[in-house]
């Protein structure tokens, strides 16, 4: 520990620390240098920002076993306007650790050695950077020092502005590229949180400062804060004024221009949705254009342990959508070039919609600064009952943020937030087919359908019980018929019999008429067999029609002694054709097998027809096929491979 | 919905086994019958279906 006077006020200055390299003065706010001949003055910051962080220097922790201590932070401005903490853990074995705080989200990061970082302009949004262990480029953006205290170890200059670029990986893994000295800094570490740091008390005194009340300035109408901490803006409900919050006041900076919209869920509400409890902070209305505009509106919910969540409501259709690191994303696209899938935790999402949103309405309090006419652009993907989104700024800092969303029943959303919705009247890019999926059902059918076939196929005797020749001649009595027995067989029981009569007819016809008769009981099965084939060539193509051949199922007759007679007509102009007859029992009948095939397949094949039905309807509204074909003509599908 | 099918597929597949396993068929032939007094003649048969049965004495 070494004491000085601080050059700017005289007051005792203490370095705590060995190896931090300059204090900000408690009194004049002045950035203190420890130098070898002494200390020198690095000029002064503005003042602390509340920005209702709930560490404070000497809060201590531990990170992977190491304990540390929270020496200084600085605040530092986005080119939003919203300001952000970065907090100096002095760690036990002399380490620094820098841990960034915003939007209720916490990231440890340390100085890394590693060289060859990509400069600044040859980055862009969603890109892998391999000198930082691939991890994706998450946000561009300048960065302004607007505020600091306690000890820190490098030497910042009051209202200079850096750039920099957050970069996202798997499992947590967050970096930071920064590019305020010539050669880029890489600061490697985890998105985390207070618990897993062991940081547990504050969390308890950030509860006690839940709601703040204030009154809107334009109107006097009460304001209510939920999220305090978080809050970066909010607008009256009561006027639509909008306010940014600094300090724990309101500063007025513009009234909504357009007419009113009313969120269907109040803001304030509370509901339930996956075991966590979530309070409605802000409403948005935003649009997309492309032949007229198409309007849907979002909830903005907050959870304090679980952070922001939003509630999207698009046609009466509703899901529940969770941010995503873009580390854990795999996406080959670029804004220009969007990839046809995204694949997120083992899923792959097929590309729906491109379009540019804008900001309608705003209601209630942000953790950004939103303004009305907001734009972003947006990538759209599902995976039905989820989607993932893909949203990059327009304006201001580029950043590119993910988005899970998964499809919530109007009922689970009535049931959560005690209001009464109306139904969706078109399908939703989310909304799952509601009918029972039958595939799996009718393959195991249409197994044991095939082995019931094969079963009878198998045990079918196909014995072949009597073989006639008849040999038809006209005679003066009967120039055009004659009637013919057969020899007596026996047939077994519970078999069928086929009756097939053939005739080497050519442009000619005969008639059989036959009586299967059993000699025991006198019970007959009357049979008839019209045999007629016609051909020909017809302006230098060859026809035909009907068969030289035609049989007959006659369903299991009983055991016993049969006989059979035939009464034969042909055709009285012609000379009969010999007719052969043949009599078979136990034959598998094929078209036995067939008709229970259809009709096993019917309620199946209906459900698949509705199932395209619904399909179709979902992608009506899309730019993209759901193979990733753009309909606009070219197949980007191709491009991604290539 | 599906173990409603499911339970409509099983009892299509057994209708299926129980028809074809027992011979059956779906179109019945026309039956008729001979009187046992014609079959026990010799060729009563026949003759029933020369002259067709008069329906007794």
């Amino acid at each position: 520990m070494s004491a000085a006077n601080c050059p700017g006020c005289g007051a005792g200055i203490e370095f705590a620390i060995g190896s931090s390299a300059v204090v900000v003065c408690n009194y004049c706010r002045s950035i203190v240098a420890r130098t070898d001949r002494g200390v020198e003055d690095l000029g002064k910051v503005a003042g602390l920002i509340d920005t209702g962080s709930p560490l404070k220097i000497g809060v201590t922790g531990k990170h992977r076993g190491r304990g540390f201590r929270l020496t200084g932070r600085t605040q530092l401005q986005h080119e939003s306007g919203a300001v952000w903490d970065e907090w100096y853990a002095a760690f036990d074995d002399g380490r620094w650790g820098w841990l960034a705080e915003a939007q209720a989200k916490y990231f440890i990061t340390f100085k890394t050695a590693e060289a060859g970082a990509p400069g600044y302009e040859e980055l862009d949004l969603g890109m892998p950077v391999p000198a930082v262990d691939n991890m994706v480029v998450a946000e561009l953006g300048r960065a302004v020092l607007a505020s600091a205290e306690g000890e820190l170890p490098w030497k910042p200059q009051p209202s200079t502005g850096y750039l920099y670029a957050d970069l996202s990986g798997t499992e947590n893994r967050f970096a930071t590229i920064d590019y305020s000295e010539d050669a880029p800094l890489v600061f490697k570490g985890w998105q985390t949180s207070l618990r897993d740091l062991g940081i547990t008390g504050v969390a308890e005194s950030r509860s006690r400062v839940a709601v703040a009340k204030l009154s809107c300035t334009n109107c006097g109408g009460p304001l209510e804060l939920i999220a305090p901490d978080q809050a970066e803006r909010i607008y009256c409900p009561n006027c639509g004024a909008g306010h940014d919050i600094a300090n724990g006041n309101l500063q007025f900076f513009a009234m909504l221009k357009k007419k009113k919209v009313e969120p269907v869920i109040a803001i304030g509400s509370t509901g339930m949705i996956d075991g966590h409890s979530y309070i409605v902070t802000g409403f948005l209305q935003r649009s997309v254009k492309f032949d007229v505009k198409y309007y849907w509106t979002e909830y903005l919910l907050y959870n304090r342990e679980r952070g922001y969540r939003w509630l999207v409501e698009s046609d009466d259709h509703w899901s529940f959508v969770t941010p995503v690191p873009a580390g854990q994303v795999t996406d080959g696209g670029t804004l220009e070039s969007p990839a046809m899938k995204i694949g997120w935790n083992g899923k792959w999402f097929s590309i729906f919609q491109v379009a540019e949103a804008h900001v309608e309405y705003v209601l209630g309090e942000f953790y950004w600064k939103v303004t009305q006419g907001e734009r972003v652009a947006t990538i759209d993907y599902v995976k039905p009952p989820e989607g993932m989104s893909t949203e990059i700024t327009l304006e201001g800092a580029r950043e590119v943020n993910y988005s899970h969303a998964r499809y919530l029943q109007p009922e689970e959303v009535e049931q959560a937030f005690a209001v009464h919705l109306k139904r969706p009247s078109t399908v939703g890019p989310m909304q799952p087919f509601s009918g029972p999926n039958l595939m799996g059902p009718w393959v195991i059918l249409l197994m044991l359908l095939l082995m019931t076939a094969f079963v009878v196929k198998v045990t079918r005797s196909g014995r072949l019980v009597s073989h006639e020749i008849i040999d038809p001649a006209p005679t003066a009595e009967q120039p055009n018929g004659a009637t013919f027995f057969g020899k007596s067989f026996q047939l077994n029981g519970n078999e069928n019999v086929r009756i097939e009569a053939s005739a080497g007819i050519e442009n000619n016809w005969v008639y059989v008429e036959g009586d299967l008769l059993n000699e025991g009981t006198g019970v007959m099965e009357s049979f008839e067999l019209p045999i007629e084939y016609y051909s020909g060539v017809d302006e230098g193509e060859r026809w035909s029609e009907g068969n030289q051949g035609r049989s007959v199922f006659v369903s299991a007759p009983p055991a016993g002694t049969y006989t059979t007679r035939y009464d034969v007509t042909w055709d009285p102009g012609k000379v009969p054709a010999r007719i052969e007859v043949r009599i078979t029992q136990g034959v598998f009948h094929g078209w036995h097998f067939i008709l229970a095939l259809i009709v096993l397949s019917l309620w199946p094949a209906a459900n698949l027809l509705q199932r395209f039905s619904f399909e179709a309807q979902r992608w009506k509204d899309s730019d993209f096929s759901p193979s990733g074909l753009d309909r606009s003509g070219s197949d980007e599908s191709d491009e991604e491979d290539e | 919905m599906k173990y409603l099918y499911t339970i409509f597929g099983l009892l299509v597949i057994l209708g299926y086994g129980w028809i074809d396993l027992r011979g059956r068929e779906l179109r019945q032939t026309k039956r008729g019958f001979v009187p046992q007094g014609l079959r026990s003649t010799q060729s009563g048969a026949r003759s029933f279906w020369y002259r067709g049965y008069q329906g007794g004495k």
